[in-house]
């Protein structure tokens, strides 16, 4: 079943959302990162964001435990707040669904599950997504929302997910319309200018000469790792507070810095740029898929849009490819 | 269940093995396979993964080497103090399966102490296992750790222990200790790899000059088993510090067999 709401009424759904709960979306001016809306009239559809939403699931500073008179306390963690995320495109969709895996590993993550479980998804399908470095076409592709909104001339079509978005549209009944539109492939589709030929890249793993030519302009600045919707890799750390207890908090970290993978005595194993290099992209495309049959990667481009030295490692990785086909 | 809330613990011993290492006897009971770790917290300092180095189920022991903000704090702590553990994590050496073996354990450094791990397991089990060599290198005399234990080490087991360098008045009697690398005076043994198998823990270098020795005299990756170092965050398999080409040290390791390795020694 598909539902159909006008523009007008749209606008008038999410200002009563906004009424109730918390909103965040990208917003109109400030195109960086999704932010609480105040009204309807600041959701800006059109803006592929440069920081993902995965604040609002691996928050930064997340307190995971206090030190207080000799005592653990844990976090109250039914205080956090029940919020929407509006406006997501399919790579930050897919990228959460990467999370649930990864954070419900071996052991399950109970800060990341609690606020996933009080985010709601919306959706937003855009077939110019982005730019000439979106390659999400050619990466696995998972998502779980609530509900999906697809842009029409006048209005939108609206798919629904879960149980959850159900109860949104009949509580919101008189806005939505109940349509017989069948959505076909094409409705979905994303136009990508950028293709990765195969993400098994075990092959070209020894390929030096051509990671080498790859990493030269690398400035490891972790920009990558930062604007990545998948990269979730944390550490803790421990911040003493005036009255004497001392909070454990939880901070993501870059696998592009050379502290990522140091030990006491300082001996840091990616010393080499280049293997810092091959890590990121191996756990994004290789590592991840190993494990779970997924590549983490979703394929949005951040990392070669935003990076200041444009390292377009698609293009590299499909010539080593086919050399290493010869 | 949040696995990473610590539980309390009291220190019952603490004494020093040399200028910069010490082991701890902690009021810690649970069920553990020998080289697997916990990680030890200070609230403040922080928290690093420790090997465990005993095996009982009555109580643990950790040998610490001072070289971190937390084992630096560890250190200046006594019996009757109390620390923060979780644990135990990863996979320890597979001792059922390696049953019938003899078993050539070599260590330098700090990276004795999880081997100290193995060694009380065989004392509990000695029947399952043949011939036990214990090699054993340090930097110097002063460096040399598991006094305590060394003497019944050298009654019960073949031990041979080097220091990489000696001065003037160093007593080497006591242990009959040899002066040079280990790897070195390894090399002057009879080492017959047939029905055995290698357990290795130290520095990254020496690891990777010995493995080299151990194929020389004819040993096969799938004979070695070795102990790897990262810092690993979390431990539960998700902060992503400890992997090495995509295994999580804190959960397929910290041992590993040497070919699940040995082309990915930087990553």
């Amino acid at each position: 079943m598909v539902y159909a709401i006008s523009f007008e009424n749209y606008n008038k759904f999410l200002d009563s959302l906004i009424q109730k709960t918390d909103v965040f979306a990208p917003v109109k001016g400030k195109v960086s990162s999704f932010e609480k809306l105040k009204s309807a009239e600041e959701f800006n559809a059109d803006v592929l964001t440069e920081y993902t939403a995965k604040n609002n699931f691996l928050k930064q500073g997340e307190l995971i435990l206090t030190h207080k008179e000799g005592e653990v306390v844990e976090p109250d963690l039914s205080k956090i707040k029940e919020k929407i995320l509006l406006g997501l495109r399919m790579c930050d969709l897919a990228s959460i669904k990467k999370h649930d895996i990864a954070m419900n590993n071996k052991y399950a993550d109970p800060y990341y599950n609690e606020r996933r479980k009080k985010v709601t998804l919306f959706g937003y399908h855009q077939k110019q997504c982005g730019d000439e470095y979106c390659f999400c076409q050619s990466v696995d592709l998972e998502v779980e929302y609530d509900l999906f909104f697809y842009k029409r001339a006048d209005h939108y079509l609206v798919e629904v997910g879960s149980d959850k978005g159900k109860t949104i549209i009949k509580d919101n009944q008189d806005l939505f319309e109940e349509s017989d539109y069948k959505m076909t492939k094409e409705d979905k589709e994303i136009d990508n200018q950028l293709k990765l030929d195969s993400h098994d890249i075990d092959d070209i793993y020894t390929n030096n000469r051509g990671w080498s030519a790859l990493v030269k302009d690398c400035l490891a600045c972790g920009q990558c790792n930062a604007l990545c919707p998948t990269c979730f890799c944390f550490e803790f750390r421990d911040v003493p507070k005036q009255d004497g207890s001392v909070e454990k908090k939880r901070f993501l970290s870059e696998c592009q810095l050379e502290c990522f993978s140091r030990v006491a005595g300082d001996h840091i194993f990616r010393k080499a740029q280049i293997d810092r290099f091959k890590h990121r992209i191996y756990h994004q495309l290789q590592y991840f898929k190993d494990k779970f049959g997924k590549t983490l990667c979703t394929g949005c481009g951040r990392c070669i849009r935003h990076c200041p030295t444009k390292i377009d490692f698609v293009t590299k990785i499909n010539e080593m490819k086919k050399e290493a086909k010869k | 269940m949040n696995d990473y809330i610590p539980q309390k613990v009291k220190i019952l011993e603490f004494y020093r093995e040399s200028p910069d290492n010490f082991s701890i006897v902690i009021d810690f009971k649970t069920d553990h396979e020998p080289g697997q770790f916990i990680q030890v917290s200070l609230p403040g300092i922080g928290e690093a993964p420790i090997s465990i180095c005993s095996y009982s189920k009555d109580h643990m022991k950790l040998n610490v080497r001072e070289i971190g903000s937390v084992t630096n704090s560890l250190g200046k702590l006594k019996e009757g103090d109390e620390i923060w553990v979780r644990g135990p994590y990863g996979k320890g050496y597979p001792m059922q399966e390696l049953k019938g073996n003899n078993l050539l354990i070599i260590g330098g450094g700090c990276g004795v102490a999880p081997l100290k791990g193995i060694i009380d397991y065989v004392d509990q089990n000695r029947e399952d296992y043949q011939n036990i060599d214990l090699f054993f290198g340090y930097r110097s005399v002063h460096d040399v750790l598991f006094r305590r234990e060394t003497p019944e080490w050298k009654n019960k087991y073949n031990l041979m222990m080097s220091v990489d360098k000696a001065e003037e008045g160093d007593d080497l009697a006591c242990f009959e200790m040899k002066t040079g690398y280990l790897m070195e005076r390894m090399k002057e043994l009879d080492i017959n790899s047939e029905n055995t198998v290698a357990f290795l823990c130290g520095p990254p270098i020496m690891i990777n000059k010995i493995i080299g020795l151990l194929k020389e005299k004819g040993f096969k990756s799938e004979q070695i088993f070795l102990s790897a170092e990262r810092l690993m965050q979390c431990a539960l398999g998700m902060c992503g510090h400890c992997m090495i080409h995509g295994k999580y040290t804190c959960l397929d390791g910290p041992v590993f067999r040497w070919d699940e390795l040995e082309n990915f020694k930087n990553d």
